[in-house]
């Protein structure tokens, strides 16, 4: 569209000359480099708006967001997040972390410092922090941190870069060593509002209200903070004028629908129309408002039906393998999130036949329900429990989720009623691109919880695998990511022994109701 | 250009290890496990003239309602010292090709079609620090790059520690944990074979969601020399812009 691109043009002047402009492929802007540690995140990128909630034509908003600049008191990264110990009684954390101790002095970090913030996963109780039913997709496990809106960065050169949103949209805000500013505002519509007019805009009054044109670009204020600023905005239906609307060399798409003649230019719509004797031009209603968007384009990038399709198609298998791999923050004493993982094959035969081997550097598990008994098998230890629970995969679930309070890590991708459980929940979506997922070619869809925050990516084509789930969770402190990574995904038959594995002769019974409900005191952790 | 002629007849690591050994200084701060590995991998970087490898990465950044996503990038990189690099990127939809030879860079972005040619220092080390300070844009792994990469990556460790071992992929590798004044950072480097790093996670503290770049290595392919052409293969059409302008979007 011409209006945003010219918009663009003369916003990035100031946006580009004062902050890093926006991620260069190979690591633009610190990521990726220790060495060039200083330039943190790069600042926001843009989610592309055409791709967002079907555009409507709202009246202009009222006021736009608040600059992130204005609203640092309150901005949630550090302060909301550092007052949350309390999240995590049982694991007391080191008042200082060692890197915020004073710099430029040799023995920064003392022997039993580096010893105590030494992440120590077993009999670590009390020392990592772990969120109840971490990596659960419709699963509760924070609590919500009213006022996260803001996201904030700060550049190498002393720029800082930050991002706001609010009831109407987001705004932009830059600092660089030639002042601060707000660098544009995006509105619900996706349309980009400015501080000052360009030259030469002349002034209309229509039934009221005030508008600007320049060069077939109309603009009606808007609020930004305490500030009037500029909206482009389709022209007042019905402005007469007798001056053409566009360039004097410049000539418009003339467009016959329903023989009525339309003159279209900078995608409004204009009619001739003679008005006391005079001929002129009068604004018009878009006569072909869904040209705007094809309907095919929106079903296709429309998050929520690409993750509905994702979830039913998971939903409507009668069996399936999936191998994958799992990696998770833990957050050290000292506040480092250190990165572990396990590997799982998960073999599905509806309605009841599940089998689960999970692997990770310290455990080797299993577990085995055939729509009667629940199995589980702790390799390491030669221990197995059983519980007693019939019914289909999701009553099983259900019955451990609930009298256990045991969620298997996505494991919630197993059952049949995901779809209905999950999109409830959903906030916000937003579909962000392609990307290629071990070399397969993704539906990249963010989406935001009350609590967590979600990231699905979706095999393009009709056979919409999920090949990885990642999730982070931005109220708690450190902010721990889970990602799981489908490796391998199959619908042909399980071999015939995985729903079915002998115990051990020597391995030891063990009372699961006890040991599922005390975690820390034996088997049977999250699978 | 030709990428067929990669060599790994010529490999003597084992000789370079020893020339290079003892150069660097000990930080006192890092567990001398994670120390040893560290060295082991730094060790072999020193002495290898070229190698080649492919690095998934992603890093997470904004979107404008503030979300932190993962944003994909991926890159085939073959390095020959001191002054030869080529990488092909591949960043979401954008799709890159850069070429650094001798002095002078040329990255071609395949999406537009346009190129940009830029004048560098003559040398691997210097031409990061030059790229990095001038325009901004760092390369992943630059920190292997420098001639001695113990000291370049461990100046600012304020404690080193080793986690476990942990596997990546196939390869079990050490698992270390570092820690600076603006940075996180774990690196997973092989326990095995050679001490090549599988996996690097970077965190970004001095920013108050602590955003983290991942990076999994994988094809690593080390060499005393590597017989492969740097010169830019750029299209005829391509147009020729200010690296500035490729930079800068819209």
């Amino acid at each position: 569209m011409k209006t945003n691109k010219l918009l663009c043009a003369t916003l990035a002047v100031s946006f580009v000359a004062m902050v890093t402009p926006d991620v260069w492929a190979v690591g633009r802007g610190g990521g990726g480099s220790i060495r060039y540690s200083g330039g943190g995140a790069p600042p926001a990128r843009q989610a592309p708006p055409a791709r967002q909630a079907p555009p409507t034509r709202p009246a202009p908003p009222a006021r736009t967001a608040r600059p992130a600049g204005q609203t640092s008191a309150v901005q949630p990264g550090g302060q909301a997040r550092a007052a949350r110990p309390a999240a995590n009684p049982a694991a007391p954390r080191l008042p200082v972390r060692p890197a915020t101790l004073p710099a430029g002095s040799s023995s920064v970090v003392p022997d039993a410092v580096a010893v105590s913030g030494r992440p120590n996963r077993a009999g670590a109780v009390g020392q990592t922090y772990r969120p109840r039913n971490y990596g659960s997709l419709a699963g509760q496990e924070t609590q919500t941190v009213p006022g996260r809106k803001s996201w904030q960065v700060e550049g190498p050169n002393g720029g800082s870069a930050g991002v706001a949103r609010g009831p109407f949209g987001s705004a932009a805000y830059v600092k660089g060593p030639e002042g601060a500013g707000v660098a544009k505002v995006q509105t619900r519509r996706g349309t980009v509002a400015v501080a000052r007019l360009p030259d030469g805009s002349t002034k209309a009054v229509w039934h009221g209200n005030d508008y600007w044109y320049n060069h077939g670009y109309w603009y009606a204020p808007c609020w930004n903070d305490d500030e009037v600023w500029y909206q482009p905005v389709y022209p007042p239906e019905g402005y007469w004028t007798s001056e053409p609307p566009w360039d004097g060399d410049d000539t418009p798409d003339v467009v016959v629908i329903d023989n009525s003649t339309y003159y279209a230019y900078d995608d409004a719509y204009y009619q001739k129309n003679t008005q006391n004797g005079q001929e002129g031009y009068e604004v018009v209603a878009d006569p072909n408002p869904k040209a705007e968007e094809p309907p095919v384009a929106e079903t296709t990038t429309n998050p929520i039906d690409i993750l509905k399709a994702s979830l039913d198609y998971l939903a409507g298998q009668n069996q399936f393998t999936m191998a994958m791999s799992d990696s998770y923050d833990e957050l050290a004493e000292g506040g480092q999130k250190v990165s572990f993982s396990s590997r799982r094959t998960v073999y599905v035969r509806r309605p009841n036949n599940l089998s689960v081997e999970y692997s990770s550097e310290t455990d080797s598990r299993r577990l085995v329900f055939d729509g009667l008994t629940m199995t589980f098998l702790d390799l390491k230890k030669n221990a197995y429990g059983q519980v007693q629970i019939p019914g289909t995969i999701d009553t099983a679930l259900d019955t451990i989720a609930k009298d256990y309070g045991t969620v298997l890590a996505a494991a919630e991708l197993l059952r049949t009623n995901l779809s209905e459980r999950l999109i409830p929940k959903i906030e916000s979506a937003q579909y962000v691109g392609t990307d290629a997922i071990a070399g397969v070619e993704c539906n990249h869809l963010a989406l935001t919880q009350a609590d967590k925050d979600l990231e699905v990516w979706v095999v393009v084509g009709d056979q919409p695998i999920i090949r990885k789930v990642s999730i982070s969770y931005p109220d708690v402190p450190g902010r721990p990511r889970y990602t799981m990574q489908v490796d391998l995904f199959s619908t042909a038959a399980a071999p015939n022994d995985a729903f079915a594995f002998g115990i051990p002769a020597d391995a030891t019974k063990v009372d699961m109701t006890f040991r599922i409900a005390n975690p820390s005191s034996g088997i049977v952790p999250a699978h | 250009m030709k990428r067929t002629g990669w060599s790994v007849s010529g490999m003597c690591l084992t000789l370079l290890m020893i020339g290079a050994g003892g150069c660097a200084t000990h930080n006192p701060n890092i567990e001398p496990r994670a120390n040893d590995a560290l060295r082991r991998m730094s060790d072999l970087f020193a002495g290898a003239q070229a190698f080649r490898l492919t690095c998934t990465a992603t890093m997470e950044e904004p979107l404008e309602n503030g979300q932190l996503v993962q944003f994909g990038r991926n890159a085939q990189i073959l390095i020959r010292q001191p002054d030869c690099m080529y990488a092909e990127v591949h960043n979401g939809p954008e799709w890159y090709k850069v070429w650094y030879q001798g002095k002078e860079m040329t990255i071609l972005d395949l999406r537009s079609n346009r190129y940009a040619c830029v004048g560098v220092p003559g040398r691997l080390d210097k031409m990061l620090d030059f790229m990095a300070e001038k325009y901004n844009i760092v390369f992943p792994l630059s920190d292997l790059l420098f001639p001695d990469p113990y000291r370049t990556m461990t100046e600012k460790v304020e404690s080193g520690t080793y986690v476990d071992e942990q596997q990546v992929g196939e390869h079990r590798c050490s698992h270390l944990l570092f820690t600076q004044q603006n940075v996180d950072w774990q690196i997973w480097i092989d326990a095995g074979g050679k001490a090549v790093p599988r996996k690097i996670v970077i965190t970004y503290k001095s920013d108050p969601a602590e955003p983290q770049y991942e990076a999994v290595l994988d094809d690593w392919q080390l060499a005393t020399s590597v017989d492969a052409d740097f010169t830019p293969e750029v299209p005829t059409t391509a147009l020729r812009v200010d690296i500035q302008d490729l930079l800068d979007k819209e």
